[in-house]
């Protein structure tokens, strides 16, 4: 298992509180020698929710050198880090009938059509992240890495015939395992991380785990199948728990982490902080990021906006909030930004952490207005270790499903043989250029 | 007087012996049970085994799956019994909700960032009940006023006390505590028998038999017996006056005490003195919190692993014997906290496979009563009635579910089933605009959500039909929320019962609460007023949306001067017509009031007409006459059924349910349609004392 490891010197300049991290070029991997560099291809999939304000999204020209749209101004200085992907759509996440957020959200990494239900039988399909992050098995501390801020915390409402399940969660594990994610940055941040001013969280000790496995081996042996399952959850839970207590990686975060969780946008600032990190210390290879469940109701009141998101969503053409759409999407795509150009400003080897990830942007919908699923905001950064050549737009006329790209970044990060939802898929053309 | 100054320098050599109790036996682990023995059997009451193996689908009970305690459930739990006030599940993932509640035991799942927040939960928690609980202990003090008495003299080889003398002396305590003297002491015999008493208070203190040494200073431990007081306290040490031979020198003394932070009866895990009370109160801490922690007592094997677990190896190489015997018990405290045992509400059956069904074991029915009313872990009372294995029997049980109903704890029950059901827990996030609704605050939003629950609760306690909480004729009113009404000021902070007057509308769907739930931040949502009466009140689902309809785009909501001509669209098309005729007809009978449930008659200079015809010919003038078409829907009260069996027994509700929901309705109709009557209905009804196997295979 390789770790990284800093310097004892960068180690101990972080002390007190948040400065600015150029120690990190003091890490490389074990494994590699000097001559040697290679570095692993992580994979991020940062959502928003209600869809993007398409018409401001959709650039007027294709290929290189295009000129970006008013929504994408706010990554003019990355343009020739990321594809942008337009006219892909994912037929698996319309719902027939109402539920596209909940629908879209849960499909959108599984390509999958959830099972309709309020009740408990939910039922999705395991995502391409967890696909990856099987495949990279034991490489890292955590196998994956699941962030979202959630502005109405506490209220997990169905969507008119949908458990609220599903517009919650992105990742699945498997047809029944949404995961949940971390909501609180700072807990997020102390789970990986230690820092030079101490911190870190007090497990039970070694024995005291030991005793309640035995607890839980004992309870097991007398229950029947369905009841067994989660204490096996349980079981499995603890032992990876057990791996990673104390195996904490001391960091100098450079920037402070938000311990106020109703500061919606300062937690969303520390997730992405929290993301690079966790990228940049090889705590993880793989990350989903949802800025707000699907149909979020978030109300960006320091954008000077007091209407829900959803409601906005809807705008009916009504141009005042088109405005205040724009204005949350202009913020939404900042945020994107803010993370690219932190990935970018890491060196690792010749190049980038940038360079050596895919991050996927997009939504549960295209036009929320609409809920459409045919023509989604997709905008794939990063060079992914050489699969990738960004800097275009790329305009598929034949509207092509999602799990076409999915196929295709599953080829970049080094596991073409993973299959999605069971199907044999034709990765999308043309990304490597 | 004092005492020579050489027995002043022997206290110091005594620190150690003060403050460290004697040293635990070590206890082996004892093989492991055989595997068909279940831990706890033993002190399980004896649950009849189904007497035929039959299954028959008139009495299924269902298969409740294992459920782990849910946010609220750990939080109320833990507040319970460790006395914790910080709420730490809500830092824990969201639990999963099925059918609009928070206690279905397939959606409460155990992923690693949940157990991973579990296990620093149990620790942070023990440790903060621990040191609350625990002072540490003050050593070597000084007796004062030191007085020999009787014939006793003092003398350079220290206190001499012939038989019958006695040597006098006070303490004072800052506070109640738990005191340990120890004396140095010679007897002039080199006797094997202790020879002297110690008095606290003038109360007898055991002395412990050890063995003189008539070639040196014997040194003995003795407890004051319980909790003494804050304040002065005498000792006294008095040789024995029965055999005149035998004198003793008392060479030296010196007192420590540990400060009791909480009485040990009140004591959430400290409820002994470890250094008095040794191994004995070792396992009585362990089997007391273990008791409470796993609601049914432990066995003898599940002790054993906990006392093996408490006199484990220590840590920290430095450590005392005391320490490391007081981290021991933490540690094992700790895995109290962190067991399944704990964090699921085990109930197993005779055959796990079975689909037969029997009757819960008294424990289990203890918790899940608990859980259903109260969201928290049983009480002392009705785990003292599962341990004597009574609780099943009619009238306990019918008892104690009155007993808990008239609690203030059912306070949950209003908020955990009413707030999930009718959606007003949601008010906690609601977020009205401040430019348009500045009134709303946080003063405003309580007084709305206890409002609410306050009206709830009157339902449930007092004898009237659940269905007219509809339209009720009275509420619970503060100043806020009576200006808010535009209703006079009960001249009260806290809410207090208001009659309403007449041609005022009462009752759920004109509270503010719930009219602010169903609201946009900036507007009235009639679509999501109608949608809550038809879908949460009446439990009405949708009609099916016909097969492959594309997303139609949504054309908006202009074009029309009223919110009701806006909504037109809505029907235009015959697809949305389906649903929504219904949902805005209803939605629009409510435009009076605007998203926070204020009073108004027109709407951007517009006069509101509220007035509509349901599909099925019922016509409205007023929402008065609306709240009464929804009150005598049929509906109404099956629904509220429904989703109690689902919230009570935390499981979806199957097709074959319908046959034990619809005799449980039927029951509901007889009492009256109270709603009192319905909890006791369903929490004594076979689908809630009984379970069954898990017919699914076992891998």
């Amino acid at each position: 298992m390789p770790r990284w490891q800093l310097s004892r010197r960068a180690m101990l300049r972080g002390t007190g509180v948040a400065i600015a991290l150029p120690f990190l070029e003091a890490m490389r991997p074990h494994r590699s020698r000097a001559d040697q560099k290679v570095f692993p291809t992580r994979f991020l999939t940062f959502t928003v929710p209600n869809g993007i304000y398409m018409e401001r999204w959709i650039p007027v020209d294709t290929g290189a050198n295009y000129t970006l749209s008013p929504l994408l101004q706010p990554l003019k200085e990355l343009q020739n880090d990321f594809l942008l992907l337009s006219n892909l759509g994912n037929p698996a996440a319309v719902p027939g009938g109402p539920g596209d957020h909940a629908c879209g959200v849960a499909a959108t990494l599984s390509v999958h059509h959830p099972h309709k239900t309020e009740g408990s039988d939910i039922e999705g399909a395991i995502s391409i992240d967890q696909l990856i992050a099987q495949g990279w098995g034991k490489a890292t501390r955590y196998p994956s890495l699941e962030l979202a801020s959630i502005q109405a915390l506490d209220v997990q409402t169905s969507e008119t015939g949908w458990n609220g399940t599903y517009a919650r969660h992105i990742a699945w594990s498997g047809p029944t395992q949404p995961l949940p994610q971390e909501l609180n940055a700072r807990n997020a941040f102390d789970r990986l991380f230690t820092t030079s001013s101490g911190g870190g969280r007090r497990y039970p000790r070694g024995s005291v785990l030991d005793a309640v496995r035995d607890q839980a081996n004992r309870l097991r042996q007398r229950l029947g199948a369905t009841d067994k399952a989660k204490v096996d959850e349980y079981l499995t839970s603890l032992r990876e728990v057990e791996t990673n207590i104390g195996n904490t990686t001391m960091v100098n975060p450079g920037d402070t982490i938000s311990d106020d969780r109703s500061d919606f946008q300062g937690q969303v600032r520390s997730m992405l902080d929290i993301l690079t990190l966790a990228f940049q210390t090889d705590s993880t290879r793989v990350a989903t990021y949802m800025i707000g469940e699907g149909g979020a109701c978030t109300i960006h009141d320091f954008l000077g906006i007091t209407d829900a998101h959803h409601y906005l969503s809807h705008h009916g053409g009504d141009p005042d909030k088109l405005e205040k759409l724009a204005t949350i999407n202009t913020w939404e795509v900042q945020q994107l930004a803010y993370l690219l150009g932190k990935l970018k400003a890491i060196p690792e080897g010749d190049g980038t952490l940038l360079d050596h990830s895919v991050v996927l942007f997009t939504s549960e919908v295209g036009d929320g207005n609409a809920h459409s699923h045919t023509s989604l905001p997709v905008l794939v950064a990063g060079r992914g270790n050489g699969g990738l050549s960004p800097g275009r737009h790329l305009h598929y006329d034949d509207n092509p499903p999602l799990e076409s790209l999915h196929a295709a970044i599953l080829q970049t990060v080094g596991f073409p043989q993973a299959t999605l939802d069971g199907r044999s898929v034709t990765p999308l053309a043309q990304l490597q250029g | 007087m004092r005492l020579p100054l050489h027995v002043l320098a022997l206290a110091g050599l005594l620190l150690a012996a003060a403050c460290h109790g004697g040293k635990p036996k070590t206890t082996s682990q004892p093989p492991p049970p055989p595997p068909e023995m279940y831990p706890g059997d033993e002190t399980r009451c004896p649950v009849m085994k189904p007497a035929s193996t039959d299954c028959p689908a008139s009495s299924d009970p269902g298969h409740v799956t294992l459920r782990r305690l849910n946010r609220t459930e750990y939080n109320n739990s833990v507040h319970d019994l460790l006395g914790d006030t910080t709420q730490p599940a809500n830092d824990f993932p969201e639990d999963g909700v099925a059918n609009g509640f928070d206690t279905n035991g397939d959606l409460l799942s155990v992923s690693t960032l949940y157990l991973d927040n579990a296990l620093l939960a149990a620790q942070k928690l023990v440790d903060t009940a621990w040191t609350a609980e625990t002072q540490p202990a003050v050593p070597g003090q000084q007796f004062s006023d030191i007085m020999p008495a009787n014939g006793g003299t003092d003398t350079e080889m220290g206190i001499h006390l012939p038989p019958g003398a006695e040597l006098d002396t006070t303490f004072t305590l800052p506070g109640d505590a738990t005191v340990i003297a120890t004396l140095i002491m010679t007897a002039g015999d080199g006797s094997m028998a202790a020879g002297f008493d110690v008095l606290f208070d003038g109360q007898s203190a055991v002395v412990p038999s050890v063995q003189w040494s008539a070639a040196a200073p014997t040194t003995f431990t003795v407890n004051a017996p319980g909790v003494l007081h804050a304040g002065k306290h005498t000792f006294v040490v008095r040789a024995k006056s029965d055999d005149p031979s035998r004198w003793v020198n008392v060479q030296g003394g010196v007192y420590s005490y540990r400060p009791v932070a909480v009485p040990f009866e009140q004591a959430h895990l400290r409820v002994c003195d470890i250094d008095q009370g040794g191994d004995a109160c070792i396992q009585q801490i362990l089997k007391t919190v273990g008791r409470r922690a796993w609601r049914r007592p432990l066995s003898t094997d599940e002790l054993t692993a906990l006392l093996a677990l408490a006199h484990g190896e220590p840590s920290q190489p430095s450590w005392s014997e005391a320490e490391r015997v007081e981290q021991g018990v933490r540690d094992a405290l700790v895995s109290l906290f962190a067991s399944p045992n704990f964090l699921f509400r085990v109930e197993v059956d005779p055959d796990a496979t079975s689909c037969a069904p029997h009757p819960l074991e008294d424990h289990e029915l203890a918790t899940r009563l608990s859980y259903s009313l109260w969201s928290t872990t049983p009480d002392e009372h009705l785990l003292a009635l599962a341990d004597a294995c009574t609780l099943h029997e009619p009238d306990v049980y019918a008892g104690e579910i009155e007993r808990l109903l008239q609690a203030p704890q059912a306070i949950a029950f209003v908020r955990n089933f009413g707030g999930q059901w009718l959606q007003t827990r949601k008010l906690a996030s609601v977020q009205p605009d401040p430019t348009l609704f500045p009134q709303f605050d946080q003063a405003l939003r309580e007084a709305m959500q206890a409002e609410t629950e306050q009206l709830f609760t009157a339902f449930l306690n007092e004898d009237r039909a659940f269905p007219d909480i509809i339209d009720a004729d009275f509420t619970f009113l503060n100043d806020r929320l009576a200006q808010h009404y535009g209703l006079m000021p009960p001249g009260s902070m806290t809410l207090v019962r208001t009659p309403l007057p007449s041609g005022t509308l009462g009752g759920l769907l004109s509270r503010a609460g719930v009219l602010t739930v169903n609201s946009y931040p900036t507007r009235t949502s009639p679509t999501r007023r109608g949608s809550w009466v038809l879908g949460t009140l009446l439990c009405a689902q949708p009609p099916p949306p016909p097969a492959n309809v594309p997303p139609l785009p949504d054309t908006g909501m202009s074009g029309g001067k009223t919110m009701k001509e806006r909504l037109a669209s809505h029907r235009a098309d015959p697809v949305c017509a389906a649903c929504h005729t219904t949902m805005d007809t209803i939605g629009l009978g409510f435009e009076n009031y605007d998203a926070i449930g204020e009073w108004r008659t027109t709407d951007q200079g517009e006069t509101i007409d509220p007035s509509g015809v349901l599909p099925d010919g019922q016509a409205f003038q007023t929402p008065a006459d609306l709240a009464k078409i929804v009150k005598n829907d049929s509906r109404l009260n099956a629904c509220l059924t429904q989703k109690l069996f689902t919230y009570t027994l935390g499981r979806s509700p199957t097709n074959q349910d319908s046959v034990a929901i619809s005799a449980l309705n039927m029951q509901f109709q007889q009492d009256g349609a109270r709603l009192r009557a319905l909890v006791k209905r369903m929490l004594t009804s076979p689908a809630f004392t009984t379970r069954r196997g898990d017919t699914v295979a076992t891998p």
